[in-house]
């Protein structure tokens, strides 16, 4: 009987809960140490009474903190790529074994580990706090998208998230790791201000098409990342509100060759990586055909979104 | 992360129960405070409710809110320090305290706040222990507390519904109370102050005055919470308004002296200048030697819970025999049991007595003091003591004779008796003829003194009452009672009541009888025999709980530590037992509300269910866990690919269990069946 509940129990923990006193619970003991002195200074045993109250209230939100967060059940998904400093969506799956919710839950990410360090919650201040789940009902699953933020292209390891929560009255932080083990591919943000190249030289009558194409008002659509700048509709933003992109209709035809020698006026890399990867992404939305060609690899002109993954792959990983 | 969390706005709601449970928690200081700290309290209160209700500004919006705001804060600690002078003692700590959580709550912004504002009321919380230690305080600090965890689980879940938030923190603190009350028996308590007690630390209600005057019109509604200062010199009958208590007595196997034998010894007063009566300088007192007693019969045993009353002495039925082993204390020769240190908490010591003894029968190194009369007083006084000495022959048939006449004349018992001015002593005697204890016991004296017979009058209490619930005797401030000792050869100090000749009642019933009936029972009851009885009844056991409560729980200290742990069976009790028991309690209650909170309350009920489980469990150990999303048949399905081996097995359990939920056939044997047998290895 006992080794059944051991092993149920050893099965359930499948991460490890720490738990310490936040700096609510640090003021809170010094609270009772300050009251129970006075206590003893006056002699006044009922004031006794209260501080041990205080120290049994405490300890059992401790115990009330601890199985918080200790029936979860969580699985990862896969990120999927994203631009640079738009935050990975990881999915993460959260099961609530316990029959009762699970409250308060805050999710928290630290960029990198460091094992550098003598004092371990040193990293507790470098964890970003980037999501928050108020309640997880009893005995359900829920999927919950956890924004990670990014800011380098190329690939980056997902590191550590902390799940934790100060549930029920914030004087203690119950906590466990969950070490994403992932990495995710990050675009180039999409960024420059430079007009589309000329078309392909390869295709003589497509020149003349294209610039009817850019000019030929097609309609809006809602804004998309990686949408030129210059075809926002800035009007329209400033009637309701909303980010639309002004369409210009262009045979499907078109193709675009983006060469690194387009870019060679910009300063640095990273601002011509940003200029290739919005003229991509224009192009795509536009349904044009294109190909890339960088300094050590080029990629043929083609379409779809499985070329423009490649197209971007390859200027995330330039250089590395 | 912590930072961030601080700085989030806490909801309206939030405020709103942090507001009404602080004002739950001051509402009692508003009866001990002065009335502008109540007021200040509600203004602010006020003020926060305004801003939330019609959205007024708040200090933080507007920059001449802030400085009113910051100006009337330190206006209030100007006043408190104007009202209770610069040290800041009891009564000014808790006005400061009451009215600075107020104004904090009008510049509530942020979670700290919020924090900064609970703990303020847990300090308040325990404030209300120094004005009052009843059962109902006690009560209302559970409650206060179950107000304060709402608050703070309020502060971090703000959308919890009130039933919620209640319902849990009602259940914390219910849990709490283990650990609550294993640390208030075990703890080891040491007996305080650790720094000094500002003066007003202590409620001493009245007590017994060290000095007597005659015909001091007593104040009728002197404050009943006087310092001692307060407290008009020699006005006993001024005690007899007051229900306080003085001491409780419990007699080891309940064995009671007779009424008329209850004389609760005190001060002895000796010194008189005509009107005021002191007792012996401390130059003139001793405490060695020089005090014999012969006694006769069975002593009494006995316990004396006194409550405080800031002197050094300790009150004993006379005559004790036998002193307290738990304190120093020592008997002077005219019979004063003396503590060395004022009596500043409520104290109990373990004493026995005789009622029948002879005190000093030999000699006595005071007769001189005792027969001292101030000069050219009293001379319609020493004229009737010379008549009614040519009468008498003996010492004996003298103070007879002198009974004789309070009796004979129309001298009666009055606990309001008019002034008296001039000579108090032949006024008394000749004149108003009516008085209490103190009048009768003073004019004695003089008449004994003038006969040339050692007298002195003795202080203390007569009586009291024994509640029939607890067989506890209460002896309260109206019981204060003066009587004199006379001293004769052979015979030492007698004690002779000359109350007792007038009012022979006093001394029977107690002084009980004597009130007006509306202080023995409420006004509305009082006409109706059998509802009084009732009440009595009701009463005697509310006071039978009251005097366990006290005794157990308010004056539970050090030495009732031990004397609790030694009845419970720990042999000789120190700190290391009492720490060492503590860890074991600990760790019990640890692992209860472990267990309690932790409890897998996910064994489901239904048999098949149960096995079902236990077979995933079986397959667990080896791997094959089941996944949330897994169905039987798929879970099966993967666990024969896994396990080869098992593959029959697996398919069998898993098709009975497919079918005993979805068909409902009765397979249920069997497959329960398999499932025991079901033995998985690689």
């Amino acid at each position: 009987m006992l080794r059944q509940y051991w092993q149920r129990w050893r099965q359930q923990q499948r991460y490890r809960v720490f738990i310490l006193p936040s700096r609510y619970g640090l003021s809170y003991s010094i609270l009772i140490l300050v009251m129970l002195l006075g206590a003893i200074n006056y002699n006044n045993s009922l004031g006794h009474l209260l501080c041990f109250l205080l120290v049994g209230v405490g300890h059992v939100a401790m115990h009330h903190s601890y199985r918080n967060v200790r029936q979860l059940d969580y699985q990862l998904g896969r990120a999927e790529p994203v631009f640079c400093q738009q935050p990975v969506l990881l999915p993460l799956n959260l099961t609530n074994h316990s029959p009762r919710p699970i409250r308060q839950l805050d999710i928290a990410y630290l960029p990198s580990i460091s094992r550098s360090g003598w004092w371990p919650l040193k990293q507790f201040s470098r964890y970003l706090p980037v999501y928050k789940a108020p309640q997880l009902a009893a005995e359900q699953t829920s999927l919950h998208l956890i924004p990670i933020p990014t800011n380098k292209r190329g690939w980056q390891d997902l590191g550590r998230m902390r799940l934790s929560s100060v549930y029920p009255i914030g004087l203690l932080l119950s906590w466990f790791f969950i070490d994403i083990r992932q990495r995710v591919l990050i675009y180039p943000r999409p960024m420059g201000n430079k007009p589309l190249p000329p078309p392909s030289a390869m295709e003589d009558s497509g020149a003349l098409q294209h610039q009817q194409g850019l000019d030929d008002f097609a309609g809006f659509h809602r804004y998309r990342v990686g949408d030129a700048r210059q075809h926002i509709a800035w009007k329209a933003l400033a009637r309701d509100g909303i980010l639309r992109t002004k369409q210009f209709s262009s045979p499907s035809g078109q193709k675009m060759l983006f060469n690194w020698d387009d870019v060679a006026d910009l300063p640095d890399t990273e601002a011509k990586l940003s200029q290739l990867c919005q003229w991509i992404l224009t192009a795509d939305t536009a349904g044009m055909q294109y190909g890339l060609i960088l300094p050590k690899q080029s990629i043929a002109i083609d379409s779809g979104d499985q070329h423009r993954h490649f197209c971007l792959r390859s200027l995330a990983l330039y250089g590395q | 992360m912590a930072n961030k969390r601080s700085a989030e706005i806490p909801s309206k709601s939030s405020i709103h129960w942090l507001m009404v449970t602080l004002t739950i928690i001051a509402i009692p200081h508003f009866f001990y405070q002065p009335l502008w700290v109540a007021a200040i309290f509600l203004l602010m209160m006020g003020w926060r409710l305004m801003n939330s209700w019609y959205g007024w500004p708040l200090p933080a919006d507007k920059r001449l809110l802030k400085v009113l705001h910051s100006v009337g804060a330190i206006l209030t600690i100007v006043l408190v320090l104007y009202s209770y002078g610069i040290t800041i003692g009891r009564d000014a700590g808790v006005a400061l305290l009451t009215t600075m959580a107020a104004f904090k709550m009008v510049e509530v912004k942020n979670l700290r706040d919020v924090y900064l504002s609970c703990f303020m009321g847990f300090f308040l919380v325990i404030t209300h222990f120094f004005f009052n230690q009843s059962i109902p305080i006690v009560i209302l600090m559970l409650v206060n507390v179950i107000l304060l965890t709402s608050c703070l689980i309020t502060a971090n879940e703000s959308d919890s519904s009130i039933k919620h938030r209640l319902k849990q923190s009602t259940v914390m603190v219910l849990q709490a109370m283990p650990l609550m009350l294993l640390l208030f028996v075990l703890f080891p308590r040491i007996s305080g102050p650790i720094w000094g007690l500002p003066n007003d630390a202590m409620d001493i209600p009245d007590s017994l005055p060290d000095s007597m005057t005659l015909g001091e019109v007593p104040p009728q509604n002197s404050a009943v919470t006087g310092m001692a200062d307060n407290i008009t010199i020699g006005n006993i009958s001024q005690l007899i308004q007051s229900d306080a208590i003085a001491f409780r007595v419990r007699f080891d196997n309940n064995q009671f002296p007779e009424r008329q034998d209850l004389y609760w010894r005190g001060p002895v007063l000796w010194h008189t200048d005509g009107k005021r009566w002191l007792p012996l300088t401390d130059n003139q007192k001793r405490y060695e030697n020089g005090t014999k007693i012969h006694v006769a019969g069975e002593p009494f045993s006995y316990s004396m819970t006194l409550e405080p009353h800031d002197r050094r002495w300790l009150f004993a039925l006379d005559f004790p025999t036998d002193y307290p082993q738990t304190m120093r204390t020592r008997l002077s020769v005219d019979g004063e049991l003396n503590s060395s240190d004022a009596i500043k908490q409520r104290t109990q010591y373990q004493l026995s007595s005789h009622t029948e003894y002879l005190f000093n029968p030999q000699n006595d190194p005071y007769l001189q003091y005792g027969l001292n009369l101030p000069e050219d007083r009293h001379p319609r006084s020493l004229q009737l003591a010379r008549s009614l000495l040519e009468k008498s022959p003996t010492d004996q048939s003298y103070i007879e004779a002198v009974l004789n006449y309070y009796r004979q004349q129309d001298f009666s018992y009055s606990l309001t008796p008019p002034a008296l001015r001039g000579d108090t002593i032949d006024q008394f005697l000749f004149e108003s003829r009516e008085g209490f204890c103190e009048h009768y016991a003073a004019s004695f004296t003089v008449l004994m003194r003038a006969a040339g017979i050692p007298a002195r009058i003795v202080t203390g209490y007569q009586g009291g009452e024994i509640n029939p619930v607890d067989q506890v005797l209460t002896v309260r401030q109206r019981d204060a009672h003066a009587w004199t000792e006379v001293w004769l050869p052979q015979q030492g100090w007698i004690r002779i009541d000359p109350t007792a000749a007038v009012s022979s009642e006093r001394v029977d019933f107690g002084i009980r009888d004597l009130l007006p009936a509306e202080r023995r029972s409420p006004a509305a009851i009082a006409k109706n025999d059998r509802l009084v009885e009732l009440w009595q009844s009701a009463k005697n056991n509310w006071d039978a709980l009251n005097s366990a409560w006290e005794m157990w729980v308010v004056s539970y200290g050090p030495d009732r530590q031990l004397q609790l742990l030694e009845k419970l069976g720990m042999h000789q009790p120190d700190w290391e037992k009492m720490i060492r028991w503590l860890a074991i309690g600990i760790v019990l209650i640890f692992g209860w509300i472990a267990w309690t909170t932790l409890k897998l309350k996910n064994l489901p009920q239904d048999r098949v269910q149960r096995f079902y489980q236990k077979f995933c469990f079986k397959l667990a150990r080896h791997g094959v866990v089941r996944q949330p999303h897994e169905g039987p048949e798929d879970f099966s399905r993967r666990a024969q690919l896994a396990l080869p081996h098992h593959q029959q097995q697996i398919a069998m359990i898993s098709y009975c269990y497919m079918h005993l939920r979805y068909r409902g056939e009765a397979l249920e044997d069997d497959f329960i069946e398999s499932v025991k047998n079901f033995r998985p290895h690689r």
